[in-house]
């Protein structure tokens, strides 16, 4: 019994558990409020933690005037203390010209991220935030890879950039954790308040209130090395004692896309050859990123535009077998393409583009029992229409981006295109120019993946920007607008004319007179969607998408990052979005005109066995909530880039295809505790010494009698009665 | 085992036996053999068995240094293409770092 005692007494000794709650303060970290690792080819980005940058005195940097303490380390309010620091810091205040003094400074642990309570205005000269470079990315841009023009010959968002390279390809040594609820935020500051604030005299003094943070990455390097590290034949001795599996220290960033097909496409239950037809590809991008990449919610960067790809497939689909006339007698098709994965080197379409090279798009796998779609070439695209950076065009002036060199080669036609894109904004108050010089660059867009592809393919992309971005928070914590009602306004009336030029041309294309049936656009349904998308802190808090829901999606994910309104890619496909967008396509493009006769979800499933074009989706409308059987042609398929997917075959590591990974981690909490001078801590180690060698002699010099206090107990042990 | 306590040819007969087990790619033993029989070797009136014993004593010095310069080469050279991540140089290692190339 008593060596039961002893091992109880020691291993609660050691662990120490019971004494960590009274010397720390802690606050939890979700993942993904923090940043961390990431990789491409050739580099490592983000944060580590090390021995040197974990703990820190808690400063505050509130006010650009206050950097000038980080230059000085503080030394002037904290003289006697000689370690690191962490500066809690509101996100805006990361601009231009703070960026080199974190990056730089010696004395900085990390920093503590938090929303500003004065969010400042995008249209603030300060507030220069994008994360993305100054020029289009030397590893996926059409024009570098085939040596049409130099690195940075040409600049398109040297306005908004904050780091010419991008921040996102920045290699910190200090580490960042964001602090999103306003309770944990109070308690830092209260704890800074209480120790760390000079008294009034001027000076500061022990006990100081200090943190302490860790997020280690398992991986490290470049992508290829951590990719090759992931797998079992990287070592001639595989020691895995745990599991026998290699254990994953990265990730490919991948997710789903999504793909609609408002008219079918040719299918035929053999091998036969088909007739080719040609589409036109509307797409618009899906994710955003910024530094703290769950927090990057992209609302100029992605949903305004996808907004406008929505509303215009929502008319599209109240419609359909107009369309669908029209694309069978002219063979011309288009298709909705939302990729996943552009801001990191295009990672959808590429892996769409390559997958179209291989005869496995959009149907990867040829089963004999059900019939087989006609692949997709990449030469069969004709055009790619995509729309970027809507409801922030200054003035009331939208550009069409072309490549000069293809448009020579096919003017006619692209003209007639952009004539049709004119009249959808012009009828809504909005001009156009088109940028159709020889020498026109396309902007970083999806259509350069097509591009490096086949050598046909045309742009037309549609966004409020000339040469160069006019705003300034592209791809970062910021891209949070604070919308005011003009504004907000404005730019409804912005993804109404895009949608309505979105609508005429594809229109025009498939040979569809553009009537006023046809150019309709649901003006509500943008501002519903506006609302509930933009200006609601989480994908379902509005009615609409309440009912939109019906109760499916806490049954489908509980995991982190699904509660987070967020549009990064991440590696596990740990965002709500993709599933959010893929109602909304459904509900866009679905019809239940066939199936009203289906009252189950089960029927429902079991009318899309065996078929490849369609899918049925027992989903409820977002305007009454019932549920319905809605058959759709639409496609959610997870992509890999093809340069990091470990079922790409023949392919290796290159330049074609986004390299970007993220490192597997290991997150802590932050702990909260106060410091003491070095001197109190071998003082302190000094009594605990002493206090030991004295009990150690107390209890050496003890016997079994020193315990007995009462005195009958002896005579008791002699045989006495009591 | 006290091998002050052994003859001079039952000595010999000890540090040849360890000098060809060193042989063996073993450079430990010519380690332990050269700590073992130095005395012997260097330190006492020299005889014909002692000359002997000089002999594999010397020979495990040698071969000693060998493999301390090939075995410190090959850890330097290993040491400086390991912290570059390449291939060759991770197939070979048994755990890989955390958190680090």
């Amino acid at each position: 019994m008593k060596s039961w005692l002893a091992i109880v007494l020691l291993i609660g000794g050691v662990r120490c558990d019971g004494f960590s709650d009274q010397v720390f303060k802690t606050l939890y970290i979700g993942e993904g409020n923090a940043c961390y690792r990431t990789f491409n080819k050739t580099h490592e980005f983000g944060c580590q933690a090390t021995k040197e940058n974990e703990n820190g005195l808690i400063v505050r940097i509130d006010k650009q005037e206050d950097f000038e303490n980080l230059e000085s380390c503080w030394r002037a309010l904290y003289p006697a203390f000689n370690g690191k620091f962490w500066a809690l810091l509101p996100v805006n205040l990361i601009g231009r010209n703070t960026i080199s003094l974190l990056k730089s400074s010696e004395c900085l642990a990390g920093v503590i991220l938090y929303n500003s309570p004065q969010p400042q205005h995008p249209e603030e000269e300060i507030t220069s935030a994008s994360h993305d470079a100054d020029c289009p990315n030397a590893a996926s841009d059409y024009y570098f890879q085939n040596k049409k023009e130099e690195y940075c010959e040409r600049k398109i968002n040297s306005g908004g950039s904050i780091t010419r390279d991008g921040l996102m390809r920045t290699d910190w040594r200090i580490q960042m954790v964001f602090i999103d609820k306003s309770d944990d935020l109070s308690v830092i500051e209260r704890c800074h308040s209480l120790f760390n604030i000079p008294k009034e005299n001027g000076t500061t003094g022990y006990p100081y209130c200090g943190m302490s943070f860790r997020l280690a990455n398992m991986a490290a390097g470049n992508s290829e090395i951590c990719n090759r590290r992931g797998k079992s034949e990287a070592k001639l001795f595989q020691a895995n004692f745990d599991s026998g599996e290699v254990p994953q220290i990265c990730g490919a960033m991948h997710s789903d896309n999504i793909f609609a097909f408002p008219t079918p496409i040719p299918s035929s239950r053999s091998n036969e050859t088909m007739n080719s037809s040609k589409y036109m590809m509307i797409t618009s991008r899906m994710d955003s990123f910024g530094m703290i990449p769950e927090i990057s919610v992209g609302e100029v960067s992605v949903l305004t535009s996808i907004i406008s790809v929505i509303a215009a497939a929502r008319s599209m689909g109240t419609q359909l077998e107009k369309w669908q006339k029209a694309s069978n007698e002219s063979n011309k098709n288009v298709f909705f393409a939302f990729f996943n994965g552009e801001s990191l080197d295009y990672i959808g379409s590429g892996a769409a583009a390559y997958q179209m090279g291989k005869d496995i798009f959009p149907q990867r796998k040829i089963r004999p029992d059900i019939v087989r779609i006609h692949p997709i070439h990449a030469n069969e695209i004709d055009y790619v229409l995509e729309v970027q950076q809507i409801g922030v065009s200054k003035g009331r002036k939208y550009y069409v981006h072309v490549d000069g060199e293809r448009y020579d080669k096919n003017k006619t036609s692209t003209n007639k295109l952009m004539d049709r894109i004119e009249r959808g904004l012009r009828s809504h108050g909005f001009d156009l120019e088109k940028l159709t010089d020889s020498g026109t660059r396309v902007p970083p867009a999806s259509w350069h993946s097509f591009a490096k592809a086949d050598p046909t393919v045309q742009s037309l992309l549609i966004a409020p920007f000339k040469e160069e971005y006019e705003y300034r928070r592209i791809n970062s914590i910021l891209d949070k607008n604070q919308w005011t009602n003009d504004e907000k306004e404005k730019a409804i009336q912005e993804i109404e004319a895009v949608a309505t030029s979105i609508l005429a041309a594809s229109a025009d294309y498939v040979g569809l007179e553009t009537d006023d049936v046809v150019a309709k656009v649901d003006k509500a349904l943008i501002a519903t969607l506006f609302d509930c998308l933009i200006v609601s802190n989480f994908w379902f808090d509005c009615d609409f998408m309440k009912k939109l829901d019906g109760d499916r999606y806490h049954k489908l994910f509980n995991s982190y990052g699904f509660n987070e309104k967020s549009t990064y890619i991440s590696m596990e496909t740990h965002t709500a979005f993709p599933t959010v967008l893929h109602w909304l396509t459904i509900f866009a493009l679905g019809s239940d005109k066939e199936t009203l006769n289906v009252k189950s979800e089960t029927s429902c499933s079991h009318l899309g066995e065996f078929q490849a074009m369609y899918t049925y989706t027992w989903q409820p409308s977002p305007y009454t909530g019932n549920f319905s059987c809605l058959k759709s042609s639409i496609g959610k398929k997870v992509m890999v880039s093809p340069a990091v997917d470990p079922y790409t075959p023949e392919e290796e590591m290159n330049t074609r295809y986004s390299t970007w990974m993220e490192s597997v981690y290991v997150i802590e909490s932050v702990n909260l505790y106060l410091m003491e001078d070095t001197s109190f801590e071998y003082t302190m180690l000094i009594i605990a010494v002493l206090s030991a060698l004295l009990s150690m002699f107390a209890v050496g010099r003890c016997s079994e009698s020193t315990f007995i206090v009462d005195e009958g107990e002896p005579a008791a042990e002699g045989g006495e009665p009591l | 085992m006290d091998i002050s306590k052994l003859t001079d040819v039952k000595k010999v007969d000890l540090c040849k036996k360890y000098f060809l087990i060193g042989a063996c790619f073993l450079p430990l033993v010519w380690v332990v053999n050269t700590f073992w029989f130095f005395s012997d070797a260097f330190c006492k009136p020299i005889n014909c068995h002692r000359r002997q014993i000089r002999k594999y004593v010397i020979g495990s010095i040698i071969g000693s240094v060998f493999w301390v310069i090939l075995l410190s080469s090959w850890e330097i050279f290993f040491q400086y293409y390991r912290a570059q991540g390449l291939v060759w140089t991770d197939y070979l290692t048994f755990v890989f770092p955390s958190g680090r190339v």
